[in-house]
């Protein structure tokens, strides 16, 4: 009877498979927690990125817009009960040019920034252009503040943890946190996403005269639906 | 096929994989370095914006921190400007600001300057 020798066989013996694996599963683990690390890293790197470029939109177009506030413009905060913020939102701009950013609550107990402007064709903006930007300005607060479905409401910025303004007025010491007529000198935005680390903070001057050459509508940076 | 050549093949595979791990990392640690140096910008500008709040006196001074663990340093110095005529212009300064903020072992730095009227 011929018997092989099970090592003539050219193969592997079981320690050696013992030892392969062993030393496999140890590189393996080592790098997928370096991999699953490295994506992770890379995620969050992503949101943050994600995060800071809509901030330095919507400043940019802040700023801009603030900038170009006329010297009869006006800028001020309304304060809804439900909001947890010293101020729920600022309306500015003159009779025939209006504009809201308004925080409102989400089902996820988060906030979104969303931005309306007056309706062209309402009948306060004929008083306005009448008799000044009160009675445009009254409407429009009273249709902000009730949340008017009638207004066009463009979602600018969602998920907010928090959002909250204060102002500074010509001559102030102080900064205070509402703004209840003519215009601020200084408005401070300090809003913070959901996840991120920490505040992002804007701070916007609002000339006391008007600024020359800069465009009188700027569109705002909508947030893309889903975002 | 021995157990060497099966370790060598691992090592190489181990050995290249951590390779593309460690480029990654750098390029997340000049991301991260990005992000900081924009968020310094953004506190620059804003520091920027608060000089609007009142009278500057010339000399140099710490700014209050905003909380992103850079530092702010505001310097306002004399700006000797003369017209078309060679008449001294009064009055102007130029507003410096510094933030500096460690990125690892290194110390970063970033200026914004504007010039000032002040009669």
């Amino acid at each position: 009877m011929n018997r092989r020798h099970p090592s003539a066989r050219g193969g592997f013996t079981l320690i050696e498979m013992i030892i392969t694996l062993a030393v496999f599963l140890l590189l393996a683990g080592a790098i997928f927690s370096i991999f699953g690390a490295t994506l992770q890293s890379a995620d969050t790197l992503q949101d943050d990125q994600n995060r800071e470029d809509q901030a330095e939109a919507l400043g940019a177009w802040l700023r801009q817009s603030l900038l170009a506030l006329p010297a009869q413009g006006t800028l001020v905060s309304y304060h809804r009960n439900d909001r947890p913020f010293h101020v729920s939102g600022i309306i500015w701009g003159t009779g025939d040019n209006l504009r809201a950013l308004d925080l409102q609550a989400q089902a996820n107990g988060q906030y979104l920034l969303r931005f309306a402007t007056a309706n062209e064709d309402d009948d306060a903006t004929d008083q306005a252009q009448h008799w000044g930007y009160t009675p445009a300005l009254t409407k429009f607060q009273t249709q902000v503040f009730n949340d008017d479905p009638a207004l066009n409401w463009r979602v600018l910025v969602r998920d907010l943890q928090s959002a909250d303004w204060r102002f500074r007025v010509l001559n102030g010491i102080d900064w205070t946190d509402t703004a209840t007529s003519g215009k601020p000198l200084l408005a401070e935005l300090t809003f913070q996403p959901s996840g991120a680390a920490g505040a992002i903070v804007d701070d916007f001057w609002i000339p006391p005269v008007q600024a020359v050459g800069l465009p009188a509508l700027v569109a705002p940076p909508v947030a893309a639906p889903g975002s | 096929m021995v157990l060497m050549e099966v370790i060598i093949a691992l090592t190489i595979f181990a050995v290249v994989s951590l390779g593309l791990v460690m480029a990654l990392n750098q390029s997340f640690g000049a991301a991260q370095a990005r992000n900081q140096a924009d968020t310094a910008a953004r506190g620059l500008r804003n520091q920027l914006v608060l000089l609007h709040a009142g009278p500057l006196a010339p000399g140099s001074r710490d700014l209050p921190d905003d909380g992103s663990g850079t530092h702010y340093r505001l310097e306002v110095d004399p700006a000797p400007m003369s017209d078309q005529h060679k008449q001294p212009l009064l009055g102007l300064y130029r507003a410096t600001i510094t933030a500096q903020w460690k990125d690892g072992n290194h110390d970063e730095s970033q200026s914004i300057s504007e010039l000032v009227f002040q009669p």
